[in-house]
């Protein structure tokens, strides 16, 4: 498992640390049931206080993504995932209907729409 | 969460010095670091809260108890490092731990037995004769050898080499394992505070400046450099403190997000706990 | 708790132990040589005053060395109270050992006679006097400032003792015999009792709200 904070970014700590592992859960990298490590263990790892990743652990259980049980652990929820998963795709959908929106205003057409997103989606890589 | 030490309306004075309206908690399983300058208030706040002076007002609560009326029964529970040991430095360190072990009803024998092995003290040793970092290491010997749940410490780290603070560290970290545990440590060796603490509290001038998680003050402040001429009477306001040299500025700021509207060319980083005190501390000077 | 807390001030005074385990035979001894005279009554005050401010003396110069070790014992559960208190037991002691060397004495030699209960009783009650009234100054204003007391007593009690064997021991005993034995003793344990109950009280209140630096 890969987190590596930013020192330089302006994102605030237990943000970074959230998103990522949101990532890993989104792309698979672990499945439903895999432990997660405890709250000091892994802010030791980390180098940030417990009552960060703690935030971290509370959130991403409010969100459905951890289930933690007292005295046993916490461990990727990945029951909820397809409705997350989907719920990012209707986000992602209603940015396209934006962008869209505002090509067709600039009489930007879809071809030329196309080839700037494969651009920038490679600039992204 | 329950809060292990509650401190409310602290007021101590003396001729040159007093504590003002100090009030914080500890929250549990936390690493709680308590910073100041020399003459902050830290040792007084510590001695306050060990009963070792008499307060003028406020109140001291650990584990949602009051100290005054039950004073012994909660020592029992807490492990403390003073300043420089305060050993009866003629004794053998089995002679001082004669006298004080029987002091603690939860007293653990092989504990201490263990410690003083991993730490590689020899009993039979008087104390007079041990280096500044073993005698911090016999401190700690007692302090951990009583299934204490609250450490509360006095610089423990000052005088120390930096190998012999980072195995203080890790003994700290081992002993925050345990569960159930919290550590309350006054120190000017901010250093050892980035890499450990869980919260940050400032004192400065007998006053508490803040009473923060380290991660949030960490990601609410920024140290930023730039040049000289962007400070004007308007950007001076956005920082904390200011050191200019012939080469530019360097600046702590909470308030990043206007610098950045103002100030177009300049160098954003993190600061350390050390830098944000000086912020506070030196800012609050002028 | 308060036991550990007398072995302390035992501690403390470790390499002086030898010292005042035999300087209460020593003393009557000498007195028995130089001074036979002042034999009995006199020469067992003498001692236990000795011995036991000597000890007192050694103990608060240990102590003083080490300042910042009051504020240790202090941030344990060893109520201030009972750090009082283990200082009277540790003097106490050392008069009831001075009071088995006199009869250890008294044994082996002939000249030495055994004391009569009152005479250990009276010895108790002015010992009880003097540092009743000395240990609660103590506490108050520190050793420093005290010092001198020890110094006055040592220099001074031989002197006194002298003239009061002279003059004075004979009235003293004239006096109390008029009221029986039982009621001597009565008199006599009811005082000692009231001088240390006052005093370590007095102690603990001053004690109790020292400010440890």
């Amino acid at each position: 498992m890969k987190i590596l904070i930013s020192n330089i970014s302006n994102i605030p700590l237990y943000q970074q640390i959230k998103d990522q592992l949101k990532d890993i859960i989104f792309k698979g990298e672990m499945s439903d049931g895999d432990p997660l490590p405890s709250i000091r263990n892994f802010a030791n790892d980390l180098k940030v206080s417990v009552l960060t990743i703690r935030r971290v652990y509370n959130e991403l259980e409010q969100e459905g993504f951890i289930t933690s049980q007292v005295g046993i652990g916490t461990f990727i929820s990945a029951a909820n995932l397809e409705l997350l998963r989907d719920s990012k795709r209707r986000i992602v959908e209603q940015k396209m209907q934006d962008l869209i929106l505002a090509a067709k205003t600039l009489k930007i057409s879809k071809e030329d729409l196309n080839e700037m997103m494969n651009i920038l989606y490679e600039e992204n890589e | 969460m329950n809060n292990v030490l509650e401190v409310s309306g602290l007021n101590k004075s003396y001729d040159e010095f007093a504590l003002s309206d100090v009030s914080f908690s500890l929250q549990e399983e936390c690493i709680t670091g308590f910073i100041g300058i020399n003459g902050a208030g830290k040792t007084t706040t510590i001695r306050a809260i060990l009963g070792l002076v008499m307060r003028n007002s406020g109140t001291i609560k650990l584990f949602g108890k009051d100290m005054d009326k039950h004073g012994p029964e909660l020592k029992n529970r807490i492990g403390f490092v003073l300043d420089d040991g305060c050993f009866y430095d003629d004794l053998t360190m089995k002679e001082m731990k004669s006298i004080i072990a029987p002091a603690y009803s939860s007293w653990n024998e092989r504990d201490y037995k263990t410690y003083m092995e991993r730490f590689t003290l020899c009993p039979r040793q008087k104390i007079s004769t041990l280096s500044k970092g073993m005698r911090m290491k016999f401190a700690l010997t007692l302090a951990l050898s009583h299934q204490a749940d609250l450490l509360i410490m006095d610089e423990p780290t000052s005088g120390l080499d930096p190998l012999m603070r980072s195995q203080f560290i890790n003994i700290l970290t081992d002993y925050m394992k345990q569960g159930g545990k919290s550590v309350f440590f006054s120190t000017h060796i901010t250093s050892d505070l980035d890499k450990i603490a869980d919260m940050i509290i400032l004192i400065n001038n007998g006053k508490i400046l803040f009473d923060e998680e380290k991660d949030t003050l960490i990601d609410t402040h920024r140290l930023v450099k730039g040049d000289n001429k962007d400070l004007t009477a308007q950007t001076r306001k956005l920082f904390l403190n200011i050191r200019e040299t012939g080469f530019g500025f360097t600046g702590i700021t909470n308030k990043l997000f206007q610098v950045q509207k103002s100030i177009k060319d300049i160098l954003v980083e993190r600061p350390t706990i050390e830098d944000i005190m000086l912020g506070y501390v030196e800012g609050g000077r002028k | 708790m308060l036991l550990h807390l007398v072995k302390k001030d035992f501690l403390l005074i470790k390499k002086y132990l030898p010292l005042f385990i035999v300087l209460p035979f020593v003393i009557p001894i000498f007195v028995m040589i130089q001074a036979s005279q002042l034999l009995g009554l006199g020469a067992f005050v003498l001692s236990v005053i000795y011995a036991v401010f000597m000890l007192y003396q050694y103990v608060l110069v240990a102590e003083m060395k080490y300042p910042k070790a009051e504020a240790l014992l202090c941030s344990t559960p060893y109520s201030r109270s009972t750090i009082v208190k283990a200082r009277y037991a540790f003097l106490l002691l050392m008069f009831a050992y001075s009071c088995l060397a006199y009869y250890v004495l008294a044994l082996l030699f002939t000249k030495i006679e055994f004391l009569t209960p009152s005479s250990y009783l009276i010895t108790m009650l002015i010992l009880v006097i003097l540092f009743g009234v000395y240990t609660p100054i103590q506490y108050k204003l520190g050793f420093e400032k005290t010092k001198y007391f020890f110094m006055i007593i040592i220099m001074v009690s031989p002197f006194l003792i002298a003239i009061l064997a002279k003059s004075n021991i004979k009235f003293d005993f004239t006096a109390l015999s008029a009221i029986p034995m039982n009621a001597q003793y009565l008199i006599l344990i009811v005082a000692i009792i009231a001088i240390l109950f006052i005093s370590i009280n007095v102690s603990i209140k001053i004690y109790s709200k020292k400010e440890l630096l």
